[in-house]
């Protein structure tokens, strides 16, 4: 059914971008060659990007009889301008004497004066302009029929930072950034492994980003690596700005609120991943990495865990799943109890609930809805607003709207310390997007709480559960290892066990290699 | 060992969604199946029949289950990764007259769909009963059956191997209210209460043990289930823990409700087990009274078993009729209705008791008849099949007739 | 996987649709009874119920305080033939509709609970929202008057009766008996429950001793001192501590039980049950003033042992006669060791008109182990 679906979707998408795009650059580029003469490259590019104004073409002569003119062309800012003299202008106007003849001009240019290290030689002006594009700079001599796209690309980057959602106490403080090569650097630097493999995409009609996907050969299970390719070769659509267009592009089920791929500003995220025999996805322009497959456990695993003593990790990650629930039954318990099974509370503990609620105009559930959804709003506001006035705001609006609102006998007071506590917990959920479906899920849940109580909740959370059992992600099942049942998995779930015990991979991602550590280490 | 088998494996299909049935997963399925609604008031009927000595009559059904659970399982694991319908057709049928052996299975097919389907609907209606009786009064019966029952169709029209991972996460919900049950035990628990022993003859002790059926029915859903495990023949230990695990929380069950309310007090109660929760106090529990907590879990336990014998219904009619996999979810929707009205059907809940003995003996009847079938046409069939492959044998030459070697070479 | 979310889309909707809440009714739309009081009236029975008020508790909004006693409860009588006739006329005097989830006070008035209580308590099995664990006092007077009784210690004059109870309970003196007790004492035919009694006075309450029934009758009271020795054998409770004379002079001893085990012997002679009781004590002296005697000798510690056994027999040959003759029922659930035990002796024997008459000893071994901070 999906997939039929998909199928047809990206049909669509193949044939618009036919129509628009794709056949208006082919017609202007497609199978061109790159004229002899120098002024009609130069006059064909300039035509092509519309007199762009970042468009420079410096022409020059080299000086070797007869003179010959030649020509740079780049994007303003999107090369390092230095490089662009000292290496390739340079050399060309003062060191022509190297060259011999008339014949191998071009083969001296090619071979000796121009000094950069990345150089392409093309006949296709389309593979010339794409180079262009991304801030390569070309050169054009006069009477070849040939072009150079030399790499000189450098434009402003941001520098490396620490991640914005992923804080931890201990363990490292670098983040992603936008640049793929500074990521790709990154990830190398802590994994100096041969196996290491980079496999190269460019998605995006017109972005033409850059995406790259590792995996450690060997460990890595093949056959996720290959419906990875599979499944990153059939996207087709004009812009790709962040890993969220292929996020929802690759993954199993797109109707499901669960994520089934993680993503991470973490390299270190990213490197233990990759060490478990799975997949990152690195998309140019953006600091978040996709890691293929992934299971619902790891949405509360932090890589502090990793970090910190197994006590301590355990700990956290039992706290994180006991938030983990706080923040998707709370307020569904509170009106299970509020208004279907009033005698589960402790007789005084209702008598203080009736008093609070005496007052209260609306049923519980309504009362539940309006707090839930102001929070919402104001959580999503104290996103937007600037800088230092969001967490002013949050706290203002919490704190002062929230004692307004019980004074006025509008919500009760356990109303507002249920909506509390459940903004608090869904905050403890590591996972950004894991966080957000649970938010998104609480409020289903609280209606069926209304109608039918405990029981309505119970047969809405066993229809949750069959959801979540028919769900995979790449293959392997998203409640794994818990169904199916991998005992030795376990050791990594709700607990953390001692890297003591945890000598091989979870074989929940079938890893080549399966062995974490080697037998000669048990002794030490 | 076995997440090797299940994985080293490198011709296995790829996705793990449908990988055959573990043998962990068969145990879950079996206690998820077995443990149903029983559990809320089988005390009642053992301790009318047999007063005290329902504490170990338990057992005796227990073990006679587990007994005619060997049978099944040995029976079935001659066919492995074929149902019970596949076999029957099979020794049924004959390759002359194909429609044959689906025809004459007809019979034997209807039986058990019938104890299925009644079952699943007088399931949902004892627990209907026992929903609007104790958490939801207001509520018409008709709106809890119905969403119990159009609840399990969801999940029952998927796939064998989903509903057995299904049934593996949601096993050790089954422990959650045993520390209730002690509680009640060791609150209120008197030894004077279960005493005296040995007090009944042995006619009402078999009644008793036959009455106990109920509580344990459900097996049958093995004839489809075990097509689709990964190791049949490693079932027969993974069934009897299974059963062992049931009779030992049933046993929990009766000790704690005998403990607390003794032999006397136990008839002229509806829902025992209800009234065992009632009777618990976990001191400086946030919640008082965990009746419809515990009730919520229960939805799961009874859930599991409609699950179980829905899914067996949908696999049944799916291949008797040869549909394709997404005929399934007509099948169990087309079902809905039928299993509604078989629900309403009891006048009151007398009747619901009534029917529920009447399905666990019918139910234990007509598996005991199908194995006999099967292991009746086993034999005869075997036997000239036998008596077949000793004949091509003679002709290959090979084996025996060296007399008629000279003349076939 | 997207018809099956619509699937459940579906079902989530007819959840919605299909139920409309019936059973929702807020916390503060129900009225919570907490204890239920009944009378004999003419008409059947006269309940009386009382319910917290809750603002009024928890003090209204504006922190002004809680109120307590009578400001903070309201109590409602109604009259009817049966108890849910009665309580069906309350249900016309209120706002709400009754809520009996967490009701934990049953009172009986004393007349009632001589005629009977069996068909009363009926309506408490058959509905589900009564709590099994509610605790049944048996009210000296009118239990209408324990209702409206103004004990000042709580809010709530009722929680104050069960917490009263509550540390009865703990402390060993009073019967464990709730609900539950009694309906198990009733259906077993070796049983008979036990009811505390309670005395209210207008501004108090006392608890008086323990109400012995036959079945379903209270036949009479036993007095606090009595109550002890009664729930030593019956229930293996401590009981109040014991006040023993001295061995020897002026001045009274106090010992307190710390640790009780007890044991039931129940012989056949000649096909009749004779039973003997062994209760074995532990504790410790808690006040001596009997300024002769040095605890500090062994010989005058075996005379103090002698005199509190003394004491605790006496007091049980007393009971144990007053049981058998004067209430003639079985209160120490000694038919239900017989039919446990010997159930061929119980099948022979109708255990009402053999109690009265069949020998019972119970002795008492005494074991003092400290005597507190003081040694002498």
């Amino acid at each position: 059914m999906r997939k039929s679906y998909t199928r047809k979707r990206e049909r669509r998408k193949k044939e618009y971008l036919k129509d628009r795009s794709e056949r208006k650059l082919d017609e202007k580029v497609g199978g061109l060659r790159v004229y002899t003469e120098l002024e009609k490259n130069l006059q064909f590019i300039s035509q092509l990007l519309g007199d762009a104004t970042d468009l420079v073409s410096r022409r020059f002569t080299i000086q070797y009889t007869p003179n010959r003119r030649a020509a740079v062309v780049y994007l303003d800012g999107m090369v390092e301008v230095a490089i662009v003299d000292e290496f390739v202008l340079h050399p060309l106007m003062t060191e022509a004497e190297n060259i011999r003849s008339k014949s191998d001009i071009w083969k001296t240019v090619r071979e000796s004066l121009v000094q950069t290290g990345e150089m392409e030689t093309t006949r296709e002006l389309k593979t010339m302009v794409d180079s262009l594009l991304s801030g390569d700079t070309l050169l054009f001599v006069d009477g070849c029929s040939e072009g150079l796209a030399l790499g000189t690309k450098g434009w402003a980057r941001r520098a490396v930072k620490s991640p914005r959602s992923e804080n931890v106490v201990r363990g490292p403080r670098e983040g992603l950034t936008e640049t793929l090569r500074v990521n790709t650097s990154m990830i190398r630097r802590r994994l100096k492994d041969p196996d290491l493999r980079l496999k190269d995409f460019k998605k995006g009609k017109r972005t033409k980003t850059h995406i790259t996907l590792m995996y450690i050969e060997g460990v890595a299970d093949d056959a996720v690596v290959k419906e990875a390719k599979q499944r990153m070769k059939q996207i087709e659509i004009d812009g790709v700005l962040e890993t969220g267009y292929i996020e929802e592009m690759i993954e199993d089920n797109t109707w499901s609120p669960f994520p089934q791929i993680q993503n991470t500003e973490r390299p270190d995220t990213v490197v233990s991943h990759l060490l478990e025999g799975k997949v990152a996805i690195l998309v140019d322009g953006t600091p978040h990495a996709l890691i293929i497959p992934a299971i619902f456990s790891q949405f509360y695993y932090s890589a502090e865990d990793y970090y910190e003593r197994y006590t301590i990790a355990s700990f956290l990650r039992v706290l994180r799943l006991v938030s983990l629930f706080i923040a998707l039954l709370l307020p569904t318990l509170y009106i299970a109890f509020i208004s279907f099974h009033v005698e589960m509370i402790p007789s005084d503990l209702a008598i203080t609930l009736a008093a609070g609620r005496a007052t209260v105009p609306f049923p519980s559930i309504v009362e539940a809805l309006v707090m839930e959804v102001s929070v919402e709003i104001l959580r999503e506001a104290s996103v937007r607003l600037p800088g230092m006035i969001g967490p002013t705001i949050g706290i203002v609006g919490a704190l002062v709207v929230g004692q307004a609102a019980v004074e006025a006998g509008l919500v009760s007071p356990l109303m507002v310390i249920v909506v509390g506590l459940t903004t608090i917990s869904s905050y403890a959920t590591p996972s950004y997007s894991a966080a957000i479906s649970i938010r998104l899920l609480r409020f289903p849940f609280m209606i069926v709480s209304a109608t039918l109580g405990l029981f309505g909740v119970v047969l809405a959370l066993l229809l949750m559960l069959l959801h979540l059992i028919k769900l995979r992600s790449f293959g392997v099942p998203y409640l794994a290892p818990f169904t199916p049942l991998h005992l030795s998995d376990l050791k990594d779930t709700v607990l953390r066990m001692p890297w003591r015990w945890m000598k091989k991979r979870p074989v929940i991602y079938r890893p080549g290699d399966d062995r974490r550590q080697r037998k000669e280490m048990d002794g030490t | 060992m076995r997440t090797r088998d299940q994985n080293g494996n490198p011709s296995e299909k790829r996705d793990q969604n449908d990988q055959p049935i573990s043998t962990y997963q068969s145990h879950a399925l079996l206690v998820n199946t077995l443990i149903g609604v029983g559990i809320l008031s089988f005390q009642r009927g053992l301790a009318e029949e047999v007063g005290f000595d329902s504490l170990w009559v338990i057992l005796i059904g227990g073990g006679l289950v587990w007994i005619e659970v060997w049978f099944l399982t040995r029976m079935m694991e001659k066919f492995p990764r074929q149902t019970f319908v596949e076999v029957l057709c099979r020794l049924l049928g004959s390759k002359r007259i194909p429609w044959l052996g689906r025809v004459l299975s007809l019979p034997f097919l209807l039986l058990i769909s019938v104890y299925w389907v009644v079952g699943i609907g007088s399931v949902s209606r004892t627990f209907g009963e026992n929903v609007i009786t104790a958490v939801l009064p207001r509520t018409p019966i008709e709106v809890t059956m119905l969403l119990m029952i159009a609840t399990v169709a969801v999940v029952a029209s998927n796939r064998i191997q989903t509903i057995a991972r299904f049934n593996e996460f949601l096993l050790p919900i089954l422990y959650l209210p045993i520390p209730l049950l002690l509680a009640a035990l060791i609150q209120w628990g008197e030894w004077e209460n279960i005493l005296p022993l040995f007090q009944t003859g042995w006619k009402e002790i078999m009644r008793g043990a036959f009455t106990a059926f109920f509580s344990y029915s459900g097996f049958s859903v093995l004839f489809i289930y075990m097509a689709y495990y990964q190791q049949p023949f490693r079932a027969i230990r993974s069934h009897s823990t299974a059963i062992g695990f049931v009779t030992l929380s049933y046993w929990t069950v009766m000790i704690s409700s005998l403990f607390v309310f003794g032999g006397y007090e136990l008839p002229d109660l509806v829902w025992p087990t209800l009234a065992l929760i009632k009777a618990a106090e976990i001191p400086g529990m946030f919640l008082e009274r965990l009746e419809s907590a515990i009730l919520s879990i229960w939805v799961v336990v009874v859930f599991t078993t409609m699950v179980s014998l829905f899914a067996a219904w949908v696999d049944l009619v799916v291949s008797v009729l040869r549909l394709d996999e997404h005929w399934r979810k007509w099948v169990a929707w087309g079902t809905v209705p039928v299993l509604y009205l078989v629900a309403s059907w009891p006048g009151n809940l007398d009747q619901v008791f009534t029917l529920n003995d009447w399905l666990g003996k019918f139910e234990m009847a007509s598996v005991l008849l199908i194995l006999l079938i099967l292991w009746l046409l086993g034999w005869i069939r075997g036997n000239r099949g036998r008596n077949r492959t000793a004949g091509t044998k003679n002709k290959d030459g090979k084996n025996g007739g060296k007399s008629h070697a000279p003349t076939s070479s | 996987m997207r018809r099956h979310l619509r699937s459940l889309g579906l079902v989530l909707l007819c959840a919605i649709l299909l139920t409309g809440c019936w059973d929702a009714r807020e916390v503060e739309e129900r009225t919570s009874v907490i204890a239920i009081g009944v009378d004999r009236h003419a008409e059947g029975y006269e309940v009386t119920i009382q319910v917290p008020i809750p603002l009024k508790v928890v003090g209204g909004g504006g922190g002004e305080g809680g109120e307590s006693g009578h400001q903070a409860v309201q109590t409602f009588t109604g009259r009817g033939s049966t108890l849910s006739r009665a309580i069906d006329q309350i249900q016309d005097k209120v706002n709400q509709e009754l809520f009996f989830g967490h009701t934990r006070l049953f009172l009986v008035g004393e007349e009632l609970a001589k005629e009977g209580i069996e068909e009363l308590l009926d309506s408490s099995r058959r509905q589900p929202q009564a709590r099994r664990r509610q605790w049944m006092l048996v009210v000296k007077g009118k239990a209408r008057d324990a209702i409206e009784s103004e004990p000042k210690m709580e809010q709530i004059p009722m929680q104050y009766y069960i917490n009263m109870i509550e540390t009865g309970v703990r402390l060993g003196r009073f019967a464990e008996e709730g609900l539950g007790a009694v309906f198990s004492g009733l259906a077993n035919p070796g049983k008979n429950p036990v009811l505390n009694y309670v005395d209210p006075k207008n501004r108090t309450v006392r608890w008086a001793g323990l109400g012995v029934m036959a079945k379903d009758r209270v036949v009479g009271v036993l007095t606090r001192r009595e109550a002890t020795t009664f729930l030593q054998i019956r229930s293996k409770e401590l009981g109040e501590p014991l006040g023993a004379p001295c061995p020897e002079g002026e001045g009274r001893l106090v010992f307190e039980p710390k640790e009780l085990t007890r044991k039931i012997r129940i012989y056949s002679r000649n096909h009749r049950p004779e039973i003997r009781v062994t209760v074995q004590v532990k504790g410790g002296i808690i006040e001596k003033t009997c300024h002769e005697l040095d605890l500090s000798k062994q010989e005058t510690m075996d005379r103090v042992t002698q005199a509190v056994q003394a004491t605790y027999q006496r007091r049980a040959r007393h009971l144990v006669k007053k049981v058998q003759k004067e209430l003639k029922a079985d209160g120490f659930n000694f038919g239900n060791h017989v039919r446990a035990y010997h159930p061929d002796l119980w099948k022979r024997i109708d255990w009402d008109k053999e109690f009265p008459r069949m020998k019972i000893h119970v002795s008492y071994d005494v074991d003092i182990l400290r005597t507190g901070l003081r040694y002498k």
